[in-house]
């Protein structure tokens, strides 16, 4: 191999090659680090937005997992001490982006809280079906019906109708399997 | 020794006001106006970007002989990419509410024009200490300015500063200043202050166009 085929076309190709793999190596090597702490503050965040839709549960730690079920697109279930269970639903919402909904329930089947994470929505308009106040229409719902947009009372935040189909979507997916477990 | 002491303050300095990479080279502008609602997400993304362009500058010259001219930008990207990535994935177990905050943005500081900019204009044609000089004034530039940004646009729109209320309520809010026309009246005049400032120090120059700071360099 003469010096300029070297030159013009093998060592961009090997130098490019080289720079890749360390970058990979090195990416690799602090995720290994940073991938376990990552999971825990997410375990712990979920945990978390369990005990905030359960009113009579104050300590995650007392909360039991549930894994005996099969509803499509329900990621978790907890149960609490008293009864009251928490479902964790995920649903696609705008491009592809995963929209998250936990449901409380008491043991009567009445909705006690609902917790949603829209951070994957488009901030400012997607994102709104996390606000408070648009959430504020499906506390004490009858969790063992579904719903529907438009129906009895239960409205799309205007603006938003790909991320509040979703957000229905997922709280039909609680509703179905609390309706499975119960 | 002494003026070459100068120098190396001097490439330091640079980035503040002479060749503040926002406000003079005008590049970066679109994180600049996005992060800038709040003080503490400039902050963070200051930082993030610092740390990224002073390490991508220091690694570019380093390989600066190393990497040949026809894969140059791709050699840069993925460098950039790499710690960029590496930012993304620390903040996102130690600090994840400022994760949260940046969103898109952090991952975007991978094709964000001050780096590739410095790398191509600086970086790859010196010593690794002028490099890392460059990065670190480069760095503190962007991050003056978008604090000051968030400064103005936080205080006048929320009325507050770091999250803390520094405005009565009994004082209306422009809640322009929070959304995308708010960023660039605030743009605009910064841009202004910052040739205004630059005659006040007697130290005005020509306006100049990126490929010209070469010049400005050999001419000293």
């Amino acid at each position: 191999m003469n010096k300029s085929t070297w030159e013009s076309t093998v060592k961009p190709v090997v130098v490019l090659s080289v720079i890749a793999l360390v970058v990979s190596f090195l990416l690799a090597l602090v995720n290994s680090f940073t991938a376990p702490i990552i999971e825990e503050n997410q375990k712990a965040a979920t945990l978390a937005a369990y005990v905030d839709v359960m009113p009579t549960v104050s300590d995650a730690k007392t909360l039991e997992e549930v894994t005996d079920y099969t509803t499509e697109n329900v990621t978790g279930v907890v149960k609490a001490e008293d009864g009251s269970i928490a479902i964790k639903a995920e649903e696609k919402g705008f491009d592809g982006g995963i929209l998250t909904v936990i449901m409380g329930y008491d043991t009567n089947g009445t909705v006690t809280g609902i917790w949603v994470d829209a951070s994957t929505q488009t901030k400012g308009i997607g994102s709104n079906v996390a606000n408070d106040t648009f959430l504020a229409q499906f506390n004490g719902m009858d969790g063992t019906q579904n719903i529907a947009i438009g129906q009895g009372g239960f409205d799309a935040y205007s603006g938003a109708t790909i991320s509040s189909k979703a957000l229905f979507a997922a709280i039909n997916d609680c509703v179905n399997c609390y309706n499975e477990l119960a | 020794m002494a003026s070459e002491n100068k120098s190396k303050v001097s490439i330091l300095t640079n980035g503040i006001i002479k060749e503040n990479p926002v406000l003079r080279l005008v590049l970066g502008t679109c994180s600049c106006l996005a992060v800038t609602t709040a003080v503490s997400s400039a902050l963070g993304m200051g930082a993030a970007f610092t740390f990224v362009l002073v390490c991508s500058n220091i690694l570019i010259s380093l390989l600066r002989n190393v990497i040949p001219a026809k894969v140059h930008l791709p050699c840069y990207i993925v460098i950039i990419a790499g710690f960029v990535t590496i930012v993304q994935m620390v903040m996102h177990a130690y600090m994840d509410s400022l994760y949260t905050a940046l969103g898109v943005f952090l991952p975007l500081i991978v094709v964000n024009c001050i780096i590739l900019g410095r790398a191509e204009m600086f970086a790859c044609k010196n010593n690794v200490v002028d490099s890392a000089l460059d990065g670190v004034g480069m760095g503190i530039g962007y991050t003056l300015t978008v604090v000051l940004m968030a400064t103005i646009r936080e205080v006048l729109g929320s009325g507050t500063w770091l999250g803390f209320q520094v405005l009565p309520d009994s004082i209306a809010r422009i809640s322009i200043m929070t959304q995308a026309p708010g960023a660039f009246f605030c743009y605009g005049v910064l841009m202004a202050g910052c040739v205004w400032l630059e005659g006040k120090l007697d130290a005005r120059i020509e306006r100049k166009s990126c490929c010209d700071i070469d010049n400005l360099k050999k001419e000293g």
